[in-house]
C-alpha cells in the first residue's frame, strides 16, 4: 500500500469515527429519549371523605410517559420535590409494556431516585413505549385542607438511564 | 541524502500513530455500560389540593326511649331515667379549631330530654346536656380529627306530666371552636 | 403538537379552578346531620309499704263496762306515685268473714293529689276505697288500723292480708 493510499484509509477511518461520534450524540440527546406527555402540569384534588374514616383519595392518569429503546437495557427512576409538604402523592406506571413497572412510589420531599420501570429491553422489536403515570392522591382528616395549609406542589423528574 | 516529507518517511510508524487515536475515538462512541450513563430525563409539576371537609354523621336515623314502671319509684315525683346508647356520631374535620354542637327542634317537650357524648376516640366530651331549642355543646377540641362517640340519651319525666310522645328532631352541627 | 397540548394545558386548568371552585362550596356539605329521637311515657303505677307486716293486741278489757278496749296502730306509710289521670287507691282484705272488727283508713296525706276516704271496716274481702282524686301526682300517707272485739267474739287470732291497689277512678 502507498503511502498515499494509507494516508486515506486513515482520514476515511477518522471520518467514519467522527460520523458515529456524532450520531451517538444526536442519538444520546435527552429530548427525544423520554418525554411526558397529555397533561403538563396535571392538578389532584380532593373534596369528600367519610365520617369516621379518611378523606376520599383521588386517581390521576392524565399524563403518561414516553421512552425509546435503547442500546442497553435500561430503566427509568422517578424522584420528587414537595417544600411545605401536607398531604400524600403515589405514583405507578400502568400499561406497561416494555419493562417492568415497580410496585407503587410514595413521593415524598426531598427523596432520592427511585426505581419507576426496570428491565426495559434493548432488543429489537420495538422503537416506544407510551404507559400510563397513575397518581393517588391523599390525605387525612389531621393533615388539614389547603385553605389553612397550602396546596402541594410536587416537582416529579423521570430518569431513563442504564441499569 | 535528504529526508523524505514525514507522510512518506517511515509510513509504519504513521500508521501505528494515527491508528490508535481512530480506534479509540470510535471505542468512545460506542455505550459503555457504565451505570451513571442518563439518556433522558423529563419532568413536570403535579398540585395536590385538598378542600375544606367538615362532615358528621348518626350511625341510625332514629332512637327511641320508653319509660316505663321498671324506671319508677313510688313516693318519688321525678320518673326515670331511661337511657339509650345504641347510636353514634361520626364526624371528620380537617379545619383546625373545630366542635359539634346539638339541639332539638321541639319548644315545649312535654318530657326531659338530655344528651351526653360517650367515650370520644377524638376530643372532649362536654357535660350533659338538657336539650332546647339552643344549640349546646356536645363534643370540643375535635379539629382535624376523625372519630367517633356513643351518643347517650336520657328521658325522665315528672308525674305531673302525665303520658305522652315527645318526638324530637336532634341536629348535630359542625362549628367553629 | 404545540398547539394541541397548550390546549390541553388551558382545558385543565380551567377544570382545576372549577374544581377549587366546587371544592370550596362542599364546606356545607354533611356539615350537620340529624336524629329522630321519640320519648314515650306510658301510664305507670306504682305503690310501696313501708311495713310489711303488723300485729294488734287486743288485751285490755275497760274496767268500766268490761267491753275490750280497740288495739290501733299508726307505724306504716304507704307511698305511691301515678302519672294517670283520676285515680284513686283502694284497700282490701282476703279475710272473707273476720270475727273481729278491723278498720283501716289514711291519715296525713302529703304529695300533690289525693284525699282520704272516709274509714273503712275491712269486714270481708271486697275492694274499698282508701284515697281519692289521686291525678298525675305522687304521695304519701300514714296507715291507721283499728283492731275492736266484743265479748261475745270471744278470744283467736286472725290474719287479714292486706292489698293497696292504685286504680282507675
Amino acid at each position: 500500500m502507498t503511502p498515499q493510499r494509507r494516508y486515506r484509509t486513515l482520514r476515511l477511518l477518522f471520518l467514519i469515527g467522527g460520523v458515529i461520534f456524532v450520531s451517538m450524540f444526536l442519538v444520546s440527546s435527552a429530548a427525544a429519549q423520554l418525554t411526558l406527555r397529555g397533561t403538563a402540569n396535571p392538578t389532584i384534588n380532593i373534596t369528600t371523605g367519610t365520617a369516621g374514616g379518611s378523606m376520599t383519595s383521588v386517581v390521576n392518569t392524565s399524563s403518561t410517559i414516553r421512552y425509546t429503546r435503547q442500546a442497553a437495557i435500561a430503566k427509568i427512576t422517578v424522584r420528587a420535590t414537595c417544600p411545605s409538604q401536607s398531604f400524600h402523592l403515589a405514583v405507578v406506571a400502568t400499561g406497561v409494556t416494555r419493562g417492568v413497572a415497580a410496585p407503587q412510589v410514595n413521593l415524598i420531599d426531598g427523596m432520592l431516585a427511585v426505581d419507576f420501570i426496570t428491565s426495559i429491553p434493548s432488543a429489537a422489536g420495538w422503537t416506544t413505549s407510551t404507559p400510563t403515570l397513575s397518581y393517588t392522591a391523599s390525605a387525612a382528616f389531621s393533615d388539614g385542607n389547603s385553605v389553612e395549609m397550602g396546596n402541594d406542589v410536587y416537582a416529579v423528574t423521570y430518569t431513563l438511564q442504564v441499569q | 541524502m535528504a529526508r523524505a516529507p514525514i507522510r512518506f518517511r517511515k509510513p509504519t510508524d504513521l500508521n501505528k500513530a494515527l491508528v490508535f487515536p481512530a480506534l479509540l475515538l470510535i471505542f468512545a462512541c460506542v455505550p459503555q455500560g457504565a451505570s451513571a450513563q442518563v439518556y433522558g430525563t423529563d419532568s413536570h409539576n403535579v398540585t395536590v389540593t385538598v378542600a375544606t371537609v367538615n362532615i358528621v354523621q348518626v350511625s341510625a336515623g332514629t332512637a327511641s326511649l320508653t319509660l316505663s314502671a321498671a324506671a319508677v319509684t313510688a313516693g318519688v315525683n321525678l320518673m326515670g331515667p331511661v337511657t339509650n346508647s345504641a347510636t353514634s356520631l361520626l364526624w371528620g374535620f380537617n379545619s383546625s379549631l373545630r366542635k359539634v354542637t346539638v339541639k332539638t327542634n321541639l319548644a315545649a317537650p312535654k318530657f326531659i330530654l338530655k344528651v351526653l357524648a360517650v367515650a370520644p376516640t377524638q376530643g372532649t366530651a362536654s357535660p350533659e346536656v338538657t336539650l332546647s331549642t339552643t344549640a349546646a355543646d356536645f363534643l370540643i377540641n375535635t379539629g382535624r380529627s376523625s372519630g367517633s362517640c356513643t351518643i347517650q340519651y336520657s328521658g325522665s319525666a315528672l308525674a305531673s306530666a302525665g303520658t305522652g310522645t315527645d318526638t324530637h328532631t336532634i341536629t348535630f352541627t359542625v362549628a367553629a371552636q | 403538537m404545540i398547539r394541541r397540548e397548550r390546549h390541553i394545558a388551558t382545558t385543565a386548568g380551567i377544570l382545576a379552578v372549577l374544581s377549587l371552585l366546587s371544592a370550596t362550596s362542599a364546606f356545607g356539605q354533611q356539615a350537620t346531620t340529624t336524629q329522630t329521637l321519640t320519648l314515650q311515657v306510658f301510664e305507670t303505677n306504682k305503690i310501696d309499704i313501708s311495713q310489711r307486716a303488723l300485729s294488734l293486741v287486743i288485751n285490755q278489757a275497760s274496767l268500766e263496762t268490761g267491753a275490750p278496749i280497740e288495739a290501733a296502730n299508726e307505724d306504716g306509710n304507704l307511698i305511691w306515685i301515678t302519672n294517670g289521670e283520676n285515680k284513686k287507691i283502694t284497700v282490701a282484705s282476703n279475710n272473707a268473714a273476720p270475727r273481729f272488727l278491723v278498720k283501716v283508713n289514711a291519715l296525713d296525706i302529703s304529695g300533690t293529689s289525693g284525699v282520704a276516704a272516709p274509714e273503712v271496716t275491712l269486714n270481708d274481702n271486697t275492694t274499698k276505697d282508701f284515697v281519692v282524686g289521686v291525678s298525675r301526682s305522687w304521695g304519701k300517707c300514714k296507715i291507721r288500723f283499728v283492731a275492736s272485739a266484743k265479748v261475745a267474739d270471744g278470744i283467736g287470732t286472725e290474719t287479714h292480708l292486706v292489698t293497696y291497689t292504685i286504680t282507675g277512678g
